[in-house]
């Protein structure tokens, strides 16, 4: 087992190395020269070449990619050029919002949608089941920014509860002043991961069920509850935990109509106003922590189907 | 069992900004997955022969979507005013409820409704099809490529693969886009060339899972060549899944266009397309005389999604007879 | 303060105008007689003027209350905003310099300026020496006291080839700025400048420590000192005791970046903020119709634009240029998209917001008949013509998408390419034949023909060139001869008109929007808050 973790890992970071070419060179085809941008019109070119020299932006691109590549190694995600700050400040100020809304909308959605996933999957084709898979295939079809605004106008402006948008500031904010706080983005999120996690977990748990032990089980009489949370479950843990995984990644790098909805500032709207204002620094900082948290969350999603499943622990 | 038995192939596909997978490729994880337990829930047992014979949800299904393909054709022959131009150009107020000359109203340009949907039809299909279509031309192509060469070929496409699908989707939109300007062929491009990264896993881990197939290793002992494998055997037993996974993807990017329209990033107006119509009309849920002109638009995606759900189900359920279904 | 709506139905039978210039009466605190006189004189009988007093009267006198908190909300804002006058650039940035400096003079509603910091400004009789003598005893944040050196060390980074500064060409006629002795500076021009106390009053010139370098927080003058500041995200400033004079009356002043229209109006009439800048016109009816909100419109000389360059191609062509200022639908633009708060643009910039507007210049209406002249005499036929659109304000985009419509049925091909708005400004404009863009108001016409109509301005928009208007544009910064300077003025904005090829269809109003509660609001028309002024004198009526 470790030597297969081992390898996982190694194949993360050949995957990390991947992403820092494709980002780095990719920011290279962004129009617009960095000094000239930085330095607004009204520069003379004397000045554009200085700052060019500065940033190391006229030394061959490999070398700018090994120096970028060390720093960023080395925790250095450099200056951003929009704003003449460290790219960490900007983002140690959007990060902890992030890893919030995230926290709390999987803490929040995903055993919801978990549940109703696997009990549609205990009696399928049920009106329960029905009524389920309707409706979350409907989910599908709703952009994040039409559930967000039902949202709105629903507890917002109907029922007068919480908040448009996210005002004000976390600090000191205990674990359900949070909630009320991000209230809104929560839900929407949860709606928005809720389609996929019930369709998934529901068809996991159908196609365990339908494996031969399973089906032994059933020819032997043993009831349908004991079927599914003894037998089923267990092995369909493998890929249930992979599709949370690749929600709690969406959740981290992929929110931005939501951000940009309820207008609080987290890593997903910095990303767009990066390319808007051209900070390329800022896009391949962004860019690498997107990849890392995905890889990582990926890995644990691995770990996690080794340890749940005997059966890939000893592989034949 | 060629090369990487215990390579895992890390993911299913990544996460979108709308969030969503098709069941087929899902259950597909970690290590030795093609044994019977753990596989593509959806793939069929054996090689489906039987001829596709939708039920009642299936018919319903396919009655949308033939609807909204003729709309997406005729549309623009049909529709009583130009997707730009005012029915009533002396008045000067939004979102009017219906009435005679606009039956389902003005949108926020004072604009008819009804006729920027029809015009709209066609785009949002028309770009999100060639974009699926492109993503399938280049995910297959490579994936079953990957699966059928050689452990070298196959590692190194698959970690270019991995890069790709590691990054936000959105993200890498974004920065195309903003680089490049928002155009439809662009958009179209964009979208292919980032789903193509899932459908490549997808093709990928279905042609592997088909290689160690009896039938296949049959085949090979025969002596046959790779082509041949590839398109007797591999592609007719891969192709169910795939067309399941097709729709889906349809809608995922029918979704993604929509998003990029929210970032100011999608088809430009004045042209119409469904996702954007609905962020342009927003406000009339808060201040329009009729709710209609964010309705239409938001509906029309909502019945065509889940028009080729139903077919989705429908075709996966019978592909695949599962003691499930006798549960 | 004044406190009434302006949709009042007393004002109804007064227009706009009259409605700002008496909400601005009653803030100076005219007398009854005064404000009476002038109502009659708009057209109000003597009962209805005489009631109207009262209520703006009794409005008028309220006394500031201290305490509470407001939340302000402004809208582009990113990770470059900033805390460095110097680099301003946006209404988020201006309202964080009014709250956390000073200035040596302040823009007063009617664009004239008041001391502040300089509690004397004198000047030789041409206007080519001026002289500020500072006032004693204003107090830093941290401690410090005022001086001469603050202020030379403000000016000088504003000076000089290298200068980073936004705002260096309003001052470029400055040689020198030398320090008297610790409470007097004085600034020698090289050309007459009689509007320099009034270009020191705009967003820029905000007081800086001797010594500043670090932008990390503010250490000013300013009613507020900074509690939080978090670039894109938010600023929040609490009351600083030791202000120098009346004004800061809130114990907290947040200011916070919604960039979504749609979320900051949610926001608004939720209550989650207190006021917003730039309220989609077409919530305007909603707005006014919702108990507790309120409107605040300030008309200005904003305006929204098309620039053809006159040095590239398809846009040099001078029947194009002419076509495409015909084919715009003002009316639509001032009726539909802004809801009446514009009014409507004559392809020149002083609007008569402006002290100097002409309104002799005949008005370019619509005319496709007209239009398809010119589209004729130009000779693109069929080519697709490329203009480059960003939503930089209300109506940008939608002057493009009109004058696509009228063109084509005449049968121009215009081509609308819509882009992001924040990268817009550094890779777009200016750079593209034909783009749009949106002007703030400018305190006098004569700073706003020169930052951008004069031949040499960076941001002289089409490129077009007249060694005509360059003299007389400097010429007449000189005149006081009133009938002279009124004639010249004339004369620049009727070349403008005819020959720059800019179509500017409409001016636009500031509109905003506060709950009621939200006391002491600006008129200052030179951009949204009352020309950002508001920081100073804004209460709270429940506090």
């Amino acid at each position: 087992m470790t030597g297969l973790i081992l390898r996982r890992l190694g194949i993360g970071l050949v995957t990390v190395l991947a992403v820092s070419v494709i980002i780095f060179f990719g920011t290279k085809i962004l129009p617009g020269d960095v000094a000239q941008i930085r330095l607004g019109q009204a520069a003379t070119e004397e000045n554009v070449a200085a700052f060019r020299e500065r940033l190391g932006l006229d030394r061959p691109y490999w070398q700018q990619y090994l120096g970028w590549l060390s720093n960023f190694l080395r925790g250095d995600l450099g200056i951003s050029l929009a704003s003449d700050v460290p790219i960490t400040n900007l983002i140690a100020d959007r990060y902890q919002n992030t890893i919030i809304v995230s926290g709390l909308t999987a803490l929040i959605g995903v055993p919801v949608s978990l549940m109703l996933g696997i009990t549609a999957a205990m009696f399928p084709g049920s009106l329960y089941d029905r009524v389920l898979t309707f409706v979350s295939v409907s989910l599908v079809a709703a952009p994040e920014f039409f559930t967000a605004t039902l949202l709105v106008l629903l507890f917002v402006f109907a029922l007068d509860l919480g908040n448009a948008v996210v005002v004000g500031s976390t600090e000191g904010k205990g674990f359900f002043e949070l909630i009320a706080h991000f209230a809104l983005p929560i839900a929407t999120l949860s709606f928005v991961i809720a389609s996929q996690l019930i369709r998934m977990s529901r068809a996991a748990v159908l196609n365990v069920m339908s494996s031969p032990y399973i089906e032994m089980a059933i020819l032997k009489g043993v009831p349908r509850g004991r079927i599914i949370f003894r037998h089923a479950l267990l092995n369909a843990i493998g890929p249930i935990v992979n599709v949370v995984a690749l929600n709690l990644a969406y959740l981290v790098t992929g929110v931005i109509v939501v951000e940009v909805y309820f207008a609080y500032p987290g890593l997903a709207t910095l990303i767009v106003q990066g390319v808007q204002s051209r900070d390329y620094v800022l896009i391949q900082g962004l860019g690498m922590i997107f990849c890392l948290t995905y890889v990582v969350l990926m890995l644990i999603a691995d770990i996690a189907a080794y340890a749940s499943n005997p059966r890939l622990r000893h592989p034949k | 069992m060629s090369n990487d038995a215990t390579l895992p192939p890390s993911t299913g596909a990544h996460p979108d900004l709308i969030g969503g997978l098709p069941d087929g490729e899902q259950t597909e994880h970690f290590v030795a997955p093609f044994e019977h337990g753990v596989s593509f829930d959806e793939l069929p047992d054996a090689p489906p022969k039987a001829r596709f014979r939708p039920s009642l949800t299936g018919w319903i299904g396919i009655v949308i979507v033939a609807f909204w393909i003729a709309i997406a054709v005729f549309g623009p022959l049909l529709a009583p005013y130009g997707e730009n131009d005012l029915p009533f150009p002396d008045d000067y107020s939004e979102f009017q409820a219906p009435r005679e000359g606009a039956p389902l109203g003005t949108d926020v340009e004072d604009r008819d409704i009804l006729s920027r949907i029809m015009y709209g039809a066609g785009r949002t299909i028309g770009i999100a099809f060639a974009a699926t279509v492109m993503a399938y031309a280049l995910g297959v192509v490579l994936g079953i490529g990957a699966a059928v060469s050689g452990p070298k070929v196959d590692m190194v496409m698959s970690r270019i693969n991995d890069a790709f699908l590691s990054l936000p989707t959105i993200m890498l939109g974004l920065v195309v886009v903003a680089a490049v300007g928002s155009s439809i062929p662009v958009l179209i491009a964009t979208a292919g060339l980032i789903y193509a990264t899932v459908v490549f896993r997808l093709a990928r881990a279905l042609g592997m899972e088909i290689m160690v197939m009896d039938f296949v290793e049959a085949a090979r002992a025969r002596g046959e060549g790779r082509w041949w494998i590839i398109t007797r055997e591999i592609w007719p037993n891969a192709a169910m899944p795939l067309i399941t996974d097709f729709g889906l993807r349809l809608i995922y990017v029918i979704l993604f266009i929509s998003s990029l329209s929210f970032l100011g990033l999608g088809v430009q107006p004045p042209q119409a397309d469904w996702g954007s119509m609905v962020r342009e009309n927003l406000g009339a849920l808060q201040y329009g005389q009729s709710i209609i002109p964010v309705l239409a638009p938001a509906l029309s995606i909502a019945t065509l999604t889940v028009a080729i759900n139903l077919i989705v189900d429908d075709v996966s359920a019978q592909a695949g007879g599962r003691l499930s279904k006798r549960l | 303060m004044t406190d009434f709506k302006n949709t009042d139905p007393r004002l109804l039978t007064l227009g706009h105008r009259e409605r700002q210039h008496l909400d601005g009466m009653m803030k100076r605190g005219a007398s009854r007689r005064d404000v009476m006189g002038w109502l009659m004189a708009a057209g109000a009988t003597t009962f209805a003027s005489g009631t109207l007093f009262d209520g703006l009267a009794h409005a008028a006198a309220h006394t500031p209350k201290v305490g509470g908190k407001l939340i302000m909300a402004g809208d582009q804002h990113g990770p470059n905003d900033t805390l460095d006058p110097a680099l301003f650039t946006s209404a988020v940035d201006y309202f964080r310099g009014r709250m956390f400096y000073g200035s040596l003079t302040r823009l007063t509603d009617s664009l004239g300026y008041e001391p502040e910091l300089a509690e004397e400004v004198l000047s030789n009789d041409d206007a080519t020496e001026w002289t500020f003598k500072i006032r004693r005893g204003v107090e830093f944040h941290d401690g410090k006291t005022l001086t001469a050196d603050d202020v030379i060390y403000t000016m000088m980074r504003h000076m000089g080839e290298d200068s980073v500064s936004k705002a260096a060409s309003l001052v470029a006629m400055v040689e020198k700025w030398e320090k008297v002795n610790d409470y007097e500076v004085k600034a020698t021009l090289s050309s007459p400048n009689a509007d320099l106390p009034i270009a020191l009053g705009t967003f820029h010139f905000k007081i800086l420590q001797d010594g500043t370098t670090d932008f990390a927080t503010a250490v000013g003058t300013g009613p507020y000192r900074v509690k939080e500041f978090k670039p894109g995200v938010r600023a929040v400033g609490t009351r600083f005791e030791n202000y120098w004079t009346e004004g800061g009356y809130l114990d907290e002043l947040e200011h916070y970046g919604i960039g979504d229209s749609t979320a900051r109006l949610n926001a608004f009439l939720a209550g989650d903020i207190d006021a917003m800048v730039n309220l989609p016109p077409k919530a305007i009816n909603q707005v006014e119709g919702t108990d507790g909100k309120e409107i605040w419109a300030l008309e200005s000389g904003a305006y929204i634009n098309i620039a053809p360059r006159q040095d590239m191609q398809p846009s040099g062509n001078m029947h194009l240029q002419r076509a495409m200022q015909y084919l715009q639908d003002r009316q639509r633009l001032v009726k539909g998209v802004f809801k009446g708060q514009a009014s409507i643009g004559n392809d020149h910039p002083i609007a008569p917001a402006y002290f100097d507007h002409s309104p002799d210049i005949p008005q370019r209406e619509l005319d496709p008949e007209k239009a398809k002249y010119h589209f004729e005499q130009s000779g693109i036929g069929s080519a697709a013509i490329p203009v480059v659109a960003a939503e930089v304000a209300p109506g940008a985009v939608e002057q493009c998408l009109f004058m696509q419509r009228e063109g084509r049925k005449i049968g121009m091909n215009f081509d609308v390419k819509k882009v992001t708005t924040d990268g817009y400004w550094g890779a777009v404009w200016l750079k593209e034949p034909i783009c749009v863009a949106s002007w703030n108001m400018r305190p006098t016409a004569n700073i706003m023909m020169t930052l951008a109509f004069k031949g040499s301005a960076d941001w002289n928009e089409t490129r077009w060139s007249s060694e005509k208007f360059d003299s007389m544009l400097t010429e007449v910064r000189g005149v006081t001869d009133a009938a002279k300077r009124k004639e010249m003025y004339h004369e620049l904005q009727m070349m403008i008109h005819e020959d720059n090829g800019m179509a500017i269809p409409a001016f636009r109003n500031y509109v905003d929007a506060a709950a009621s509660h939200v006391k002491g609001r600006t008129m200052v028309p030179l951009n949204n808050f009352g020309g950002a002024e508001a920081p100073l004198t804004l209460w709270r009526d429940d506090a």
